[in-house]
């Protein structure tokens, strides 16, 4: 099989079939300590005390944070990359399960586990959000009081393309076709967990830091904020990374913590999560509670597209993307159709779950864009009783209306869609398939 | 909440014989670790938390399979593995074959243990209903000597067994017939997964086979049913249904509709109960279909063994 | 206690506690870092190293029981600088992406084709079913035990 210019071998296979690359979890420094995150049971509860004395009487733990530990120093709360707030450590609430809650820094991997069973933490459970669609209920729980002027569990409104022209392709249509759909949550789940050593040394001032980021200048210049240290005296390894996949790019309370150790103890802390963790508590994709509408001709002809969306972006919205758009690049959910009109509406809400959005190549929210619309597409086609190929294939704009501006805006630079399609068909034989199912 | 992930502090003796193992297993919170790959993950989970772990591993006497005296004898340390790969064990007991090929994976398959997965009880295990529906006898041998429990009374729910404290699983025993048949039949979510349901099946047939020209009935059948709940993993009204039947399509499917009512799935993250109930009535009749031809029965259109 | 494992043919013994798993006291304890930990539900694979030359989860196994036992890992596959066929083939056909689950699949599959030479595509797929990739979609790894298959040690 020829691959473009032929195959050329990675160099870095070199050193991974022979074991010797180097993950976060493989760096190993000299008085190096471990750490372990104590996470709340609870989706929702008010944080009444926490006892770290046993834990802090082991003898091999060297050190517990928490959230007041951390309040004193103003690290507490985060920034995220979505101009939110994220607790490092909960202080007056926890707000999803899973949430961080204390962090021990012990002298091996399994003394730090042990210790975590010997804090003892009082909740009072309360009501907890955990469907979108009830977040912005009246007399819904409000889970962010800790932010100022934040009376509900409301995020932000976003839309894009023409309402009002949109509902008037809808209201003289020939058809209209609706659908009720949940892209779910998705956790990227790299095979490798995120992790971090942290090592500051008190002499220099400078702070080194190995940590499974995909991110390592945003990386820097947060823990810059947040430790208070000049950028020039943090130094950030991104080494060998088992995957990432949008996963590693944001930043997560147990790196801060791990930091922190390192600061308290003056020695390494290595802080590793476990699988569990990486699936409860990092951030995942998806999650769009979406209400797609098309209007077409009787004849086949796609008029508009029309689309309501609830976002769940969990507890703390640390949505990690650069897009100036809140719901990234929803906005192409005109697919590759010639539409009259079009017009989206995203709400982002906040509920009891792990924080979060898209990130990275979980896409910036393509990935429901393009659900949406070929979702819509096969709809009308059932409804119009014709073939969702044959369907697509009288709607797809042609190579001559290229350059294209579609009803959000964006500009189509180039394309041959039919003549795509006929040659995806072709290749899978859709023919002989759809022989199979009549 | 924590997830420990490494098991908490725990002492670790390596038996250098059986009487060695017995005596350390009557002290409290002891457990036999073997393949340990049901305890190990229950104990980083702290869902376990023995106090001392005895290794059987070098018990070298306890792993075989071999024929003796009319009956299969497997020895608790044999390996999945080994099960799976027994031209003996194959040729009697199909059964235990089908339930092999789909028992976790292809490497902890090489490292669990027959015995262990019996004792470890879980309502989910695949062996115990393949055992249960041979009629299995587990011999647990003791320091004063053996005693023989029936499988079907081996379990005394979830996670719990029949063995006590200075005792130990040392075999498990079946009685071989001719004219027998078996299979097995399992649905999961995804490869090695546990069971959403499943049902195995030992028919011996009488009459009708090799040619003779009396039409064949079953002389006697054994049911197992996994993680639906059935009462020591049996479905023991549509076994009393099957007996004198006909082996064919009607009884079959009869006697999976049997099956399938007299068991308690429970909802859960594998699926609803009604779904789990159709899955018992339709494997039910296909490892019955699958045995019966095993056993000699003849073949019917569609038929696969 | 006082566990002694031979690791690729050298002896190491240690001082561990007796709940301490075999792939922590190769990583941690004996520094050999190339098997790894990946899940909590001995599901995906990437710690699978040899003991006593049957490929096994080592996240599930006590060091204490591989006292006195032999274990092998990824680092003992190139022999001589020369690499394994399995390695080699990884490389050729693409076998890897991240890297993290690679050692894991490749003790599995040197296993494999040592006890089956010439193994049909459905036994290669069959044998690496207890391991999960989250990068390359599998085929690349079949391909890659195929190529180790045709390609012995010593005729590449």
């Amino acid at each position: 099989m020829t691959m473009g210019f032929g195959r050329m071998l990675r160099k870095e296979d070199q050193r991974f079939i022979r074991g010797q690359g180097t993950y976060v979890d493989d760096v190993q420094l000299p008085g190096m300590l471990y750490g372990a995150v104590l996470r709340s049971p609870h989706p929702h509860a008010r944080i009444l005390s926490v006892d770290t004395l046993a834990a802090e009487a082991h003898p091999k733990v060297k050190a517990v944070i928490t959230g007041e530990t951390l309040k004193q120093r103003n690290l507490a709360w985060m920034p995220t990359l979505s101009g939110d707030t994220q607790a490092v450590l909960a202080t007056d609430k926890v707000r999803f399960q899973g949430q961080e809650v204390a962090f021990v820094v012990a002298e091996d991997r399994y003394s730090a586990r042990d210790a975590l069973e010997l804090i003892d933490v009082e909740y009072e459970p309360l009501p907890a959000v955990v469907d979108a669609r009830r977040a912005l209920d009246t007399g819904a729980p409000v889970i962010r009081d800790d932010r100022v002027h934040q009376a509900s569990n409301h995020i932000f409104d976003w839309e894009a393309g023409d309402a009002a022209r949109t509902e008037q392709v809808f209201r003289d249509a020939e058809v209209t076709v609706t659908q009720d759909m949940l892209y779910p949550r998705v956790h990227p789940a790299p095979l490798e967990t995120c992790g971090i050593v942290a090592d500051f040394d008190r002499v220099s001032g400078k702070l080194t830091i190995w940590a499974t980021t995909q991110a390592p200048h945003a990386h820097r210049t947060l823990y810059a904020i947040m430790a208070g240290l000049p950028e020039h005296k943090i130094r950030v390894i991104s080494p060998d990374i088992g995957g990432g996949f949008g996963n590693k790019v944001p930043i997560y309370p147990g790196y801060l913590c791990a930091i922190t150790g390192s600061m308290l103890t003056g020695r390494p802390v290595k802080w590793m999560e476990d699988r569990s963790e990486n699936l409860m508590s990092t951030c995942f994709a998806r999650d769009f509670h979406m209400r797609g509408e098309l209007a077409a001709s009787r004849d086949g002809k796609i008029r508009a597209v029309r689309v309501t969306v609830l976002a769940d972006h969990g507890a703390f919205n640390g949505v990690a993307q650069p897009s100036k758009y809140p719901a990234g690049f929803f906005g192409v959910f005109t697919g590759s159709y010639d539409l009259e009109a079009a017009y989206c509406q995203v709400t982002g809400v906040y509920t009891n779950k792990a924080p979060g959005g898209v990130a990275y190549s979980c896409s910036f929210r393509i990935t429901e864009a393009v659900y949406l619309v070929e979702r819509m597409v096969d709809v009308l086609a059932f409804e119009l009783g014709l073939d969702p190929a044959e369907l697509r294939m009288r709607n797809l704009l042609r190579p001559e209306q290229f350059p294209y501006t579609c009803q959000t805006g964006w500009v189509y630079d180039s394309g041959d869609y039919p003549r795509t399609l006929r040659l995806a068909m072709d290749m899978a034989g859709y023919e002989s398939l759809t022989r199979i199912h009549e | 909440m924590h997830y420990m992930q490494v098991p908490s502090q725990v002492e670790y003796e390596r038996a250098t014989s059986l009487e060695h193992a017995l005596s350390l297993l009557n002290r409290p919170d002891t457990r036999v670790v073997a393949g340990g790959h049901s305890l190990i993950p229950m104990m980083k989970l702290r869902l376990a938390q023995p106090e001392m772990l005895v290794d059987i591993n070098g018990l070298a006497e306890l792993a075989y399979i071999r024929l003796d005296g009319g009956q299969l004898c497997i020895g608790a340390l044999a390996r999945h593995a080994d099960l799976l790969s027994s031209a003996i064990a194959g040729e009697h007991f199909p059964i235990f074959h089908d339930a092999e090929r789909v028992v976790a994976d292809p490497i902890v398959r090489l490292w669990g243990t027959v015995g262990g997965s019996l004792c470890q009880a879980d309502p989910s295990e695949d062996l115990s209903a393949a055992f249960a529906a041979a009629r299995a006898i587990a011999v647990i041998r003791g320091q004063d000597g053996d005693r023989l429990v029936p499988v079907r009374e081996f379990h005394r729910g979830p996670y719990e067994t029949v063995i006590g404290p200075g005792e130990l699983l040392a075999e498990v025993r079946v009685p071989v017939r001719p004219g027998t048949g078996s299979a097995y039949e399992k649905v999961a979510r995804r490869a090695g997964d546990w069971s959403v349901a499943a049902a195995g099946a030992v028919l011996r047939l009488s009459g009708g086979l090799g040619g003779s020209p009396r039409e064949p009935v079953i002389e006697s059948a054994g049911l197992g049913l996994t993680a639906v709940g059935a009462e020591h993993f049996v479905a023991a009204e549509a076994e009393a249904f099957l007996l004198g039947q006909a082996p064919d399509t009607g009884s079959f499917a009869q006697a999976g509709a049997i099956a399938a009512e007299h068991c308690h799935p429970v909802a859960d993250q594998r699926g609803p109960e009604d779904y789990k109930r159709h899955l018992v009535a339709e494997l039910t009749t296909r490892a019955l279909r699958r045995a019966a031809i095993r056993a000699g029965a003849p073949k019917s259109d569609g038929d696969r063994t | 206690m006082r566990v002694a494992v031979t690791v690729n043919g050298t002896e190491y013994a240690r001082d561990v506690e007796p709940r301490l798993l075999l792939i922590h006291f190769l990583r941690d304890e004996l520094g050999l870092t190339g098997s790894h930990w990946g899940c909590d539900t001995s599901n995906c694979g990437s710690c699978v190293v040899w003991l006593d030359a049957k490929p096994v989860k080592s996240c599930t196994v006590l060091a204490a029981m591989a006292d006195g036992r032999s274990v092998q890992t990824v680092e003992g596959l190139e022999r001589d600088g020369q690499l394994d066929p399995v390695q080699q083939g990884f490389i050729e056909c693409h076998g890897l992406q991240c890297g993290f689950c690679t050692p894991g699949m490749m003790m599995t599959a040197r296993w494999l084709l040592d006890h089956h030479p010439d193994p049909a595509e459905a036994e290669i797929r069959e044998v690496i079913s207890g391991q999960t990739c989250r990068c390359t979609g599998y085929e690349n790894i079949v391909r890659s035990i195929r190529w180790a298959a045709k390609h012995s040690r010593g005729t590449q």
